[in-house]
Protein backbone atom coordinates (compact mmCIF):
# COMPACT_ATOMS: atom_id res chain seq x y z
CA UNK A 1 0.00 0.00 0.00
CA UNK A 2 0.95 3.69 -0.57
CA UNK A 3 -0.58 6.53 0.24
CA UNK A 4 -2.61 9.04 -1.66
CA UNK A 5 -3.72 12.66 -1.22
CA UNK A 6 -7.79 14.33 -2.49
CA UNK A 7 -7.64 17.73 -2.17
CA UNK A 8 -10.69 17.77 -0.08
CA UNK A 9 -12.75 14.73 1.65
CA UNK A 10 -15.77 15.16 -0.49
CA UNK A 11 -13.05 14.27 -3.06
CA UNK A 12 -12.06 11.60 -1.11
CA UNK A 13 -15.51 10.47 -0.19
CA UNK A 14 -16.53 10.62 -4.14
CA UNK A 15 -13.72 7.96 -5.03
CA UNK A 16 -13.83 5.99 -1.58
CA UNK A 17 -17.80 5.38 -2.26
CA UNK A 18 -17.40 4.33 -6.19
CA UNK A 19 -14.65 2.02 -4.64
CA UNK A 20 -17.16 0.34 -2.11
CA UNK A 21 -19.56 -0.04 -4.50
CA UNK A 22 -16.74 -1.63 -7.08
CA UNK A 23 -15.59 -4.46 -3.81
CA UNK A 24 -19.82 -5.14 -3.74
CA UNK A 25 -19.31 -3.51 0.21
CA UNK A 26 -21.29 -4.56 2.72
CA UNK A 27 -19.17 -7.45 2.92
CA UNK A 28 -20.73 -10.43 4.91
CA UNK A 29 -17.61 -12.67 6.10
CA UNK A 30 -17.62 -16.03 7.31
CA UNK A 31 -16.89 -18.20 10.09
CA UNK A 32 -13.08 -19.23 9.79
CA UNK A 33 -13.87 -22.46 11.05
CA UNK A 34 -16.76 -23.33 9.36
CA UNK A 35 -16.96 -21.58 6.27
CA UNK A 36 -19.75 -20.06 6.70
CA UNK A 37 -21.52 -16.60 6.09
CA UNK A 38 -21.80 -15.28 9.57
CA UNK A 39 -25.14 -12.38 8.75
CA UNK A 40 -24.25 -11.43 12.78
CA UNK A 41 -21.00 -10.57 12.69
CA UNK A 42 -19.45 -7.09 11.41
CA UNK A 43 -19.34 -6.58 8.15
CA UNK A 44 -16.63 -5.44 5.70
CA UNK A 45 -18.47 -1.81 4.93
CA UNK A 46 -15.60 0.54 4.35
CA UNK A 47 -12.01 0.80 2.42
CA UNK A 48 -10.08 3.06 3.87
CA UNK A 49 -10.12 6.11 6.05
CA UNK A 50 -8.88 9.43 4.83
CA UNK A 51 -6.87 12.00 6.94
CA UNK A 52 -6.33 15.27 7.37
CA UNK A 53 -2.55 16.10 7.36
CA UNK A 54 -1.16 19.79 5.95
CA UNK A 55 -4.50 20.70 4.23
CA UNK A 56 -4.83 17.75 2.19
CA UNK A 57 -6.70 14.12 2.81
CA UNK A 58 -4.34 11.43 2.79
CA UNK A 59 -4.97 7.34 2.81
CA UNK A 60 -3.17 4.52 2.33
CA UNK A 61 -4.52 2.40 -0.62
CA UNK A 62 -3.18 -0.55 -2.23
CA UNK A 63 -1.60 -0.20 -5.85
CA UNK A 64 -4.71 -2.25 -7.75
CA UNK A 65 -6.92 0.43 -6.44
CA UNK A 66 -4.74 3.39 -7.14
CA UNK A 67 -5.76 4.28 -10.67
CA UNK A 68 -5.60 7.94 -11.15
CA UNK A 69 -4.70 8.89 -8.01
CA UNK A 70 -2.33 11.41 -6.35
CA UNK A 71 0.51 9.34 -4.26
CA UNK A 72 2.63 11.69 -2.07
CA UNK A 73 5.98 11.07 -2.06
CA UNK A 74 6.83 11.39 1.71
CA UNK A 75 5.40 9.77 4.78
CA UNK A 76 3.12 11.03 6.62
CA UNK A 77 4.24 12.02 10.22
CA UNK A 78 2.09 10.02 12.46
CA UNK A 79 1.11 10.79 15.86
CA UNK A 80 2.78 9.25 19.07
CA UNK B 1 -11.43 -24.72 38.03
CA UNK B 2 -11.41 -28.37 38.42
CA UNK B 3 -13.16 -29.14 35.19
CA UNK B 4 -9.98 -26.72 33.18
CA UNK B 5 -7.43 -28.99 34.24
CA UNK B 6 -6.61 -31.90 31.91
CA UNK B 7 -6.84 -35.27 33.25
CA UNK B 8 -3.35 -35.99 32.21
CA UNK B 9 -0.04 -35.66 34.08
CA UNK B 10 3.23 -33.82 32.76
CA UNK B 11 6.21 -34.35 34.29
CA UNK B 12 4.66 -34.38 37.86
CA UNK B 13 2.31 -31.24 36.99
CA UNK B 14 -1.38 -30.43 35.67
CA UNK B 15 -1.55 -28.60 32.47
CA UNK B 16 -4.56 -26.27 32.59
CA UNK B 17 -6.46 -26.31 29.04
CA UNK B 18 -8.18 -23.31 29.85
CA UNK B 19 -7.70 -19.94 31.93
CA UNK B 20 -8.27 -19.99 35.69
CA UNK B 21 -12.26 -19.00 35.61
CA UNK B 22 -13.48 -15.72 36.07
CA UNK B 23 -11.82 -14.11 33.21
CA UNK B 24 -13.81 -10.99 32.08
CA UNK B 25 -12.16 -10.83 28.45
CA UNK B 26 -10.65 -14.24 26.64
CA UNK B 27 -9.61 -13.66 23.30
CA UNK B 28 -8.35 -17.21 21.69
CA UNK B 29 -6.71 -17.00 18.56
CA UNK B 30 -6.08 -20.77 18.14
CA UNK B 31 -10.14 -21.30 18.47
CA UNK B 32 -11.08 -20.52 15.04
CA UNK B 33 -14.41 -20.47 15.83
CA UNK B 34 -14.67 -16.76 17.17
CA UNK B 35 -13.01 -15.49 14.13
CA UNK B 36 -14.81 -14.42 11.16
CA UNK B 37 -13.04 -13.72 8.15
CA UNK B 38 -13.08 -11.77 4.80
CA UNK B 39 -10.43 -13.75 2.79
CA UNK B 40 -8.17 -13.69 5.43
CA UNK B 41 -8.93 -10.35 6.78
CA UNK B 42 -10.63 -10.64 10.19
CA UNK B 43 -13.70 -8.88 10.51
CA UNK B 44 -14.66 -9.72 13.74
CA UNK B 45 -12.52 -11.59 16.72
CA UNK B 46 -15.00 -12.95 19.95
CA UNK B 47 -14.21 -13.30 23.38
CA UNK B 48 -15.10 -16.90 24.73
CA UNK B 49 -16.07 -15.30 28.46
CA UNK B 50 -19.61 -15.24 29.51
CA UNK B 51 -19.40 -11.34 28.37
CA UNK B 52 -18.93 -12.42 24.76
CA UNK B 53 -17.22 -9.09 23.97
CA UNK B 54 -16.93 -8.46 20.30
CA UNK B 55 -13.82 -6.87 18.53
CA UNK B 56 -14.52 -5.45 14.90
CA UNK B 57 -12.86 -3.95 12.27
CA UNK B 58 -15.07 -2.83 9.37
CA UNK B 59 -12.52 -1.06 7.13
CA UNK B 60 -10.78 -3.09 5.13
CA UNK B 61 -7.36 -1.70 5.39
CA UNK B 62 -7.50 -2.27 9.01
CA UNK B 63 -7.84 -5.73 9.46
CA UNK B 64 -5.78 -8.00 10.60
CA UNK B 65 -5.04 -11.41 8.90
CA UNK B 66 -5.97 -14.82 10.90
CA UNK B 67 -5.26 -18.11 9.52
CA UNK B 68 -1.47 -17.20 7.70
CA UNK B 69 0.58 -18.16 10.59
CA UNK B 70 0.51 -20.20 13.24
CA UNK B 71 2.60 -20.49 16.61
CA UNK B 72 2.85 -24.31 18.09
CA UNK B 73 0.60 -25.32 15.20
CA UNK B 74 -2.06 -23.43 16.48
CA UNK B 75 -3.54 -20.61 14.75
CA UNK B 76 -2.68 -16.60 15.61
CA UNK B 77 -3.34 -13.36 14.40
CA UNK B 78 -0.94 -11.24 12.37
CA UNK B 79 -1.14 -7.29 12.96
CA UNK B 80 0.61 -4.73 10.90
CA UNK B 81 1.05 -1.42 12.29
CA UNK B 82 -1.85 0.14 11.49
CA UNK B 83 -4.29 -2.75 11.98
CA UNK B 84 -6.60 -3.06 14.89
CA UNK B 85 -9.65 -4.50 16.01
CA UNK B 86 -11.87 -2.44 18.95
CA UNK B 87 -14.53 -3.91 21.32
CA UNK B 88 -18.38 -2.63 20.25
CA UNK B 89 -18.61 -2.44 24.34
CA UNK B 90 -19.13 0.70 25.91
CA UNK B 91 -15.90 2.28 26.64
CA UNK B 92 -16.76 2.16 30.57
CA UNK B 93 -16.75 -1.33 30.73
CA UNK B 94 -12.78 -1.05 29.92
CA UNK B 95 -12.89 1.31 33.05
CA UNK B 96 -11.42 -1.06 35.41
CA UNK B 97 -8.43 -1.00 33.99
CA UNK B 98 -7.47 2.28 34.61
CA UNK B 99 -9.63 3.18 37.49
CA UNK B 100 -7.81 1.72 40.54
CA UNK B 101 -9.87 -1.87 40.50
CA UNK B 102 -7.16 -4.55 40.58
CA UNK B 103 -6.95 -6.54 37.40
CA UNK B 104 -4.58 -9.16 35.94
CA UNK B 105 -3.60 -9.47 32.30
CA UNK B 106 -2.04 -12.34 30.25
CA UNK B 107 -0.76 -11.86 26.91
CA UNK B 108 0.87 -14.24 23.99
CA UNK B 109 2.63 -12.56 21.27
CA UNK B 110 5.82 -11.62 19.59
CA UNK B 111 6.69 -8.46 17.24
CA UNK B 112 8.47 -8.32 14.30
CA UNK B 113 10.56 -5.48 15.06
CA UNK B 114 12.02 -3.97 18.24
CA UNK B 115 9.96 0.17 16.94
CA UNK B 116 7.34 1.19 19.67
CA UNK B 117 3.97 -0.51 19.45
CA UNK B 118 0.52 -0.70 20.94
CA UNK B 119 -1.09 -3.76 21.90
CA UNK B 120 -3.69 -2.37 23.51
CA UNK B 121 -5.09 0.32 24.60
CA UNK B 122 -8.15 2.16 26.40
CA UNK B 123 -7.14 5.98 26.19
CA UNK B 124 -5.43 7.01 23.31
CA UNK B 125 -1.91 6.72 24.07
CA UNK B 126 -1.83 10.85 25.32
CA UNK B 127 -1.21 11.59 28.67
CA UNK B 128 -4.48 14.00 28.60
CA UNK B 129 -6.30 11.36 28.35
CA UNK B 130 -7.62 8.75 31.03
CA UNK B 131 -7.08 5.03 30.26
CA UNK B 132 -4.72 2.38 30.77
CA UNK B 133 -2.41 1.29 27.73
CA UNK B 134 -0.21 -1.70 27.02
CA UNK B 135 3.23 -0.78 24.75
CA UNK B 136 6.35 -2.00 23.20
CA UNK B 137 8.94 0.75 23.14
CA UNK B 138 12.10 1.02 21.37
CA UNK B 139 14.11 -1.16 21.74
CA UNK B 140 13.21 -3.86 24.10
CA UNK B 141 10.83 -3.24 26.37
CA UNK B 142 7.23 -3.22 27.56
CA UNK B 143 5.14 -0.57 29.60
CA UNK B 144 2.57 -0.67 31.76
CA UNK B 145 0.83 2.82 31.76
CA UNK B 146 -2.32 3.94 33.40
CA UNK B 147 -3.44 7.66 32.62
CA UNK B 148 -5.87 10.09 34.35
CA UNK B 149 -6.13 12.90 32.33
CA UNK B 150 -2.99 14.94 33.63
CA UNK B 151 -0.59 15.57 31.09
CA UNK B 152 2.58 14.29 32.30
CA UNK B 153 1.46 12.59 35.17
CA UNK B 154 0.10 8.65 34.96
CA UNK B 155 -0.77 6.87 38.01
CA UNK B 156 0.84 3.90 36.87
CA UNK B 157 3.96 3.85 34.42
CA UNK B 158 6.10 0.57 34.52
CA UNK B 159 8.95 0.44 31.83
CA UNK B 160 10.65 -2.98 31.70
CA UNK B 161 14.10 -3.12 30.10
CA UNK B 162 15.83 -5.51 28.22
CA UNK B 163 13.24 -7.92 27.71
CA UNK B 164 12.55 -8.33 23.21
CA UNK B 165 9.44 -10.18 21.93
CA UNK B 166 11.17 -9.31 18.68
CA UNK B 167 10.91 -12.84 16.95
CA UNK B 168 10.21 -14.43 20.24
CA UNK B 169 7.14 -15.77 20.95
CA UNK B 170 5.94 -15.04 24.49
CA UNK B 171 3.68 -14.89 27.52
CA UNK B 172 3.30 -11.90 29.63
CA UNK B 173 1.86 -11.40 32.97
CA UNK B 174 0.57 -7.58 34.04
CA UNK B 175 -0.22 -7.38 37.30
CA UNK B 176 -2.34 -4.15 38.23
CA UNK B 177 -2.95 -2.36 41.31
CA UNK B 178 -2.96 1.20 39.78
CA UNK B 179 -4.25 2.87 43.74
CA UNK B 180 -1.57 0.93 45.68
CA UNK B 181 -0.01 2.97 48.34
CA UNK B 182 3.18 1.39 47.60
CA UNK B 183 4.14 3.09 43.78
CA UNK B 184 6.28 -0.20 42.97
CA UNK B 185 3.26 -2.46 44.02
CA UNK B 186 1.02 -0.71 41.27
CA UNK B 187 2.73 -2.25 37.93
CA UNK B 188 3.90 -6.14 38.26
CA UNK B 189 5.22 -7.58 34.76
CA UNK B 190 6.64 -10.75 34.46
CA UNK B 191 8.15 -12.26 31.36
CA UNK B 192 6.95 -16.19 31.34
CA UNK B 193 7.27 -17.08 34.83
CA UNK B 194 10.29 -15.02 35.42
CA UNK B 195 10.31 -12.70 38.70
CA UNK B 196 8.34 -9.24 38.26
CA UNK B 197 9.22 -6.64 37.15
CA UNK B 198 8.04 -3.39 39.70
CA UNK B 199 9.50 0.02 38.20
CA UNK B 200 6.63 1.88 38.60
CA UNK B 201 7.31 5.05 41.05
CA UNK B 202 4.48 7.16 39.46
CA UNK B 203 1.72 7.60 42.81
CA UNK B 204 -0.31 10.04 40.91
CA UNK B 205 -4.48 9.54 41.68
CA UNK B 206 -5.98 7.14 39.23
CA UNK B 207 -9.14 8.38 37.60
CA UNK B 208 -12.45 6.92 37.98
CA UNK B 209 -13.78 8.78 35.14
CA UNK B 210 -14.80 6.63 31.48
CA UNK B 211 -11.48 5.76 29.72
CA UNK B 212 -11.41 8.09 26.41
CA UNK B 213 -12.30 4.89 23.96
CA UNK B 214 -13.75 1.42 24.23
CA UNK B 215 -10.53 -1.38 24.62
CA UNK B 216 -8.47 -1.63 21.30
CA UNK B 217 -6.47 -4.39 20.43
CA UNK B 218 -3.57 -3.98 17.98
CA UNK B 219 -3.54 0.20 18.04
CA UNK B 220 -4.29 3.15 19.74
CA UNK B 221 -6.49 5.25 17.79
CA UNK B 222 -7.83 3.63 13.95
CA UNK B 223 -4.89 4.82 11.22
CA UNK B 224 -2.74 5.79 13.63
CA UNK B 225 0.04 3.67 11.92
CA UNK B 226 1.64 3.20 15.72
CA UNK B 227 0.19 -0.20 16.14
CA UNK B 228 1.38 -3.57 17.12
CA UNK B 229 3.20 -5.61 14.17
CA UNK B 230 3.46 -9.33 14.70
CA UNK B 231 1.58 -12.36 16.13
CA UNK B 232 -1.11 -12.03 18.84
CA UNK B 233 -2.42 -15.24 19.94
CA UNK B 234 -3.89 -14.72 22.73
CA UNK B 235 -5.16 -12.45 25.74
CA UNK B 236 -6.67 -12.98 28.85
CA UNK B 237 -8.18 -10.08 31.38
CA UNK B 238 -9.27 -10.24 34.65
CA UNK B 239 -10.83 -7.63 36.93
CA UNK B 240 -8.95 -9.16 40.18
CA UNK B 241 -5.65 -9.36 40.96
CA UNK B 242 -5.70 -13.25 40.93
CA UNK B 243 -3.49 -15.08 43.36
CA UNK B 244 0.09 -16.78 43.13
CA UNK B 245 -1.29 -20.07 42.20
CA UNK B 246 -3.72 -19.05 39.68
CA UNK B 247 -1.19 -16.87 37.97
CA UNK B 248 1.48 -19.77 37.55
CA UNK B 249 -1.76 -22.04 36.59
CA UNK B 250 -2.35 -19.62 33.84
CA UNK B 251 1.04 -19.27 32.64
CA UNK B 252 1.22 -23.34 32.62
CA UNK B 253 -1.17 -23.02 30.17
CA UNK B 254 0.05 -20.57 27.95
CA UNK B 255 3.34 -22.16 28.14
CA UNK B 256 2.16 -25.89 26.96
CA UNK B 257 -0.38 -24.24 24.86
CA UNK B 258 2.35 -22.19 22.56
CA UNK B 259 5.20 -24.00 23.42
CA UNK B 260 6.67 -21.19 24.82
Amino acid sequence: MKWYQWQSIEDFDLWHNALCLQLGYPITPVNQSTGLPDDNAQKVVRYCDARLVDGVYIAQVEDIYADGLTMIDYIPALPK
Amino acid sequence: MILGILASQISGHLTATSPVAGYKLWLDGADTSKITLSGSAVTQWTDKSANAYTFTQGTSTYRPTSGLNTQNGKNILDFDYNRNLQSTAAASTWNFLHNGTEHTIFFAVDSNTNGDMNLMNTNQATTQEKGFYIWQGNPNYISHVVTNGTSGNPSVANNTANYSLTLNFTYVTIIGKPSNATAANRSDVRFKQGSAVKNNTATTAVSTANCAQSLMIGDYLQGAGVGWTGKIGEIIIYDSALSSADILTNQQYLAAKWNV
